[in-house]
């Protein structure tokens, strides 16, 4: 791997900083994936700005710019913040967000109110502060780089060792407690993981940036599964990549801003996952809408032609398409489709069923009043079933008891439904 | 275990923000059997269950469950919560869902093996939902949403089960499948204490009723208990609501 780097002209500082990138970003991926599903994703990012501060103080007391004491006052500035939220949120009547939205921007003013003492002090130079700002991946050395790589190592043997306890108590964290887990115990140790992947993600990422790389990989991979496994190991696989692929466009020849980068690649994924993906994608979506438009006019059209097939064997076409209150070239587009079906034939001016047509149309019917049947004798059920109204036949939709009952009672005795 | 209380609640006040939602509750439950509660909305039914289980603070009062505090009869103890009070657009699969119930059992780090599998499969066989294991949950209807819950209280193996409102907004097929189930866990000797809101199916369906509004009005055998004189003092005045008890109470079926 080493030998291959090498061969692109990738340098060792880059390797390494490279390495230290994709274990920050895997671990971003699998935090920020619980974080996500625990709705916590804002609380990643008051953390993010709430630590900037702590990282002037610790440079003002330290005296120098040492990566361990500024990642202390930034991990201790971020658990305050966080503190000051819950306090709010529990002793006074303001809502979550709103606290969030205080703490962040007060505790980020700090912050930049304390760079520009330090630029100041510093005689004009911000001391490589300004870093954390936007994040500076160059700016590590090797055993920053090795600090951070442990961190996210940790963190991330942490949460595939809880794994299954993570799992329940955040699915379900009143049946967790019930059946005698540590609610608040896990919850907190998910903060404090929260809090140490936005802390060793500062330098490279920064402040402003490191909520996105906790929360865009896990819904990145949320578009491409549903299952929880399978979404951690694909979040932590975009984390990867976007922290390799942010490094690698913060290094010349392209020089961007490493946070900034971080989060434009890893929006791209989102981007494409977001209107691409099967099923959960927006075009995926939106077809499907299309499709269920379509099947739900085919049936209305269904039942228009059986009610007026009823009284004469040919159909005025212009009767049909005033009853069913479409347009002119929509109606023609719905005649042109049930003519491939089958369903009829139309010259123009009048409608005839073909036999499957008849077979069809009849069908409609009785499954509409079936499923009206039911809406009457079984109003509290209608909720469970309304996905089924429009698609299915209730004959393949309800239970058989339910669908006997039905059968056997008479549409006008509504009192009877009752009991 | 024969001589102790399966249930014992001491003078169990519960409150939120200073306001008691629930008023010196004082029962002991020593027969295994099937117990519904009932109340008008509001009286307390889902925190009772809540309090039990240690999901909520008592301002005062003490629950012992098979003779020793909750903590130490977790595993002994199965729970149905509401079906609202997940979001079912979790990225988890029914079998997911069942085997949580083992969760207990396995204690930290150890994941769920073969064998818990198997086992959770049988339970999800046993509610009627076999088949439908890999499904997400979101795909299920309702009433196949809280038969998952139910097998995930039947993985757990306990002897005694707490369910809220399992029968709410379930289709006809379900409420028979948890019915045939709360019997059978019966006849193990189980117990379990329902959350009821169908004043109907009461009598049918339940050996004991707790009759509850904030504070007990009664509790015992539900031929004793579930009088209209009783349902009155629980409902007040809501007449269509006593006029279905009325006719509950009237047409009372021996229990099966």
């Amino acid at each position: 791997m080493m030998n291959f780097l090498d061969t692109l002209g990738i340098p060792y500082n880059t390797r390494i900083v490279l390495t230290g990138a994709c274990l920050l970003g895997a671990s971003a991926g699998v935090i920020g994936a619980f974080a996500v599903l625990r709705r916590r994703a804002l609380t990643g990012d008051a953390l993010a700005h709430a630590s900037l501060p702590g990282v002037c103080v610790a440079f003002l007391v330290v005296g120098d710019r040492n990566f361990v004491s500024l990642l202390i006052g930034a991990f201790l500035a971020g658990l305050v913040g966080i503190g000051v939220i819950a306090v709010l949120s529990r002793w006074t009547r303001l809502k979550e967000d709103a606290s969030i939205g205080i703490v962040l921007g007060t505790f980020f003013g700090c912050g930049t109110v304390l760079l520009s003492i330090i630029q100041r002090l510093k005689g004009g130079s911000p001391a490589g502060l300004d870093g954390f700002i936007l994040g500076k991946a160059a700016s590590m050395n090797f055993a920053d780089v090795r600090l951070i790589s442990l961190l996210a190592l940790g963190t991330l043997l942490l949460m595939t060792a809880l794994y299954k306890e993570f799992k329940l108590t955040t699915f379900d964290p009143g049946f967790a407690r019930a059946q005698g887990w540590p609610d608040f115990l896990l919850d907190l140790t998910l903060l404090i993981a929260i809090a140490l992947t936005v802390v060793i993600g500062l330098p490279a990422v920064g402040v402003v940036m490191m909520a996105a790389l906790l929360i865009i990989p896990a819904v990145t991979a949320r578009f491409w599964t549903e299952r929880l496994g399978i979404l951690l190991l694909l979040a932590a696989v975009v984390g990867m990549g976007m922290g390799a692929a942010g490094t690698l466009l913060s290094d010349r020849p392209f020089s961007l801003p490493t946070g900034p980068a971080i989060v434009l690649v890893g929006a791209a994924c989102f981007a494409i996952s977001a209107c691409a993906a099967p099923r959960r994608g927006m075009l995926a979506r939106y077809l499907a809408q299309r499709r269920f438009s379509s099947e739900m006019e085919q049936r209305l059209l269904r039942l228009i032609l059986f009610k007026l097939s009823q009284r004469s064997s040919t159909i005025d076409a212009e009767e049909a398409r005033i009853d069913g209150n479409w347009s002119v070239p929509h109606f023609r587009w719905l005649l042109r489709q049930a003519q491939k079906e089958g369903t009829l034939h139309h010259d123009g001016k009048d409608i005839r069923l073909t036999a499957q047509g008849e077979q069809e149309t009849a069908r409609a019917d009785r499954d509409n009043r079936l499923w009206e049947a039911f809406l009457l004798a079984h109003p509290d059920l209608a909720r469970g079933y309304a996905a089924c109204f429009a698609t299915q036949s209730p004959e393949d939709a309800l239970p058989p008891e339910v669908l006997k009952s039905l059968v056997e009672r008479r549409p006008s005795s509504s009192r009877e439904a009752a009991t | 275990m024969s001589s102790e209380p399966i249930l014992d609640i001491h003078d169990v006040t519960v409150a939120y923000h200073r306001r008691p939602v629930l008023w010196d509750i004082d029962l002991t439950l020593t027969e295994p059997s099937l117990v519904g509660i009932v109340g008008p909305n509001g009286a307390g039914k889902s925190t009772l269950i809540k309090a039990i289980l240690g999901l909520v603070p008592l301002a005062s009062g003490h629950i012992r469950i098979l003779g020793s505090p909750l903590e130490r009869q977790r595993q002994r103890i199965g729970y149905v919560p509401q079906r609202e009070s997940v979001d079912w657009d979790f990225p988890v699969n029914v079998l997911d869902v069942v085997l949580m119930g083992t969760y207990g059992r396995l204690g930290w780090f150890r994941r769920p093996k073969a064998k818990d599998r198997a086992w959770a499969r049988e339970c999800l066989d046993r509610i009627g939902l076999a088949g439908l294991e890999k499904h997400q949950i979101g795909q299920l209807s309702g009433g196949q949403q809280q038969r998952t819950f139910l097998a995930r209280a039947l993985a757990q193996q306990a002897d005694i089960y707490f369910m809220d409102e399992p029968f709410a907004g379930v289709d006809a097929a379900t409420e028979q499948a948890i019915i045939f189930l709360l019997q059978e866990l019966q006849r193990q000797g189980k117990t379990v204490v329902v959350v009821h809101h169908d004043l109907r199916t009461v009598p049918l369906y339940f050996q004991q009723v707790l009759l509850l509004n904030i504070r007990k009005v009664a509790f015992g055998p539900t031929e004793a208990v579930f009088t209209e004189d009783n349902l009155r003092k629980t409902y007040g005045g809501r007449l269509t609501i006593l006029e279905t008890a009325g006719q509950a109470v009237r047409t009372r079926e021996p229990t099966p």
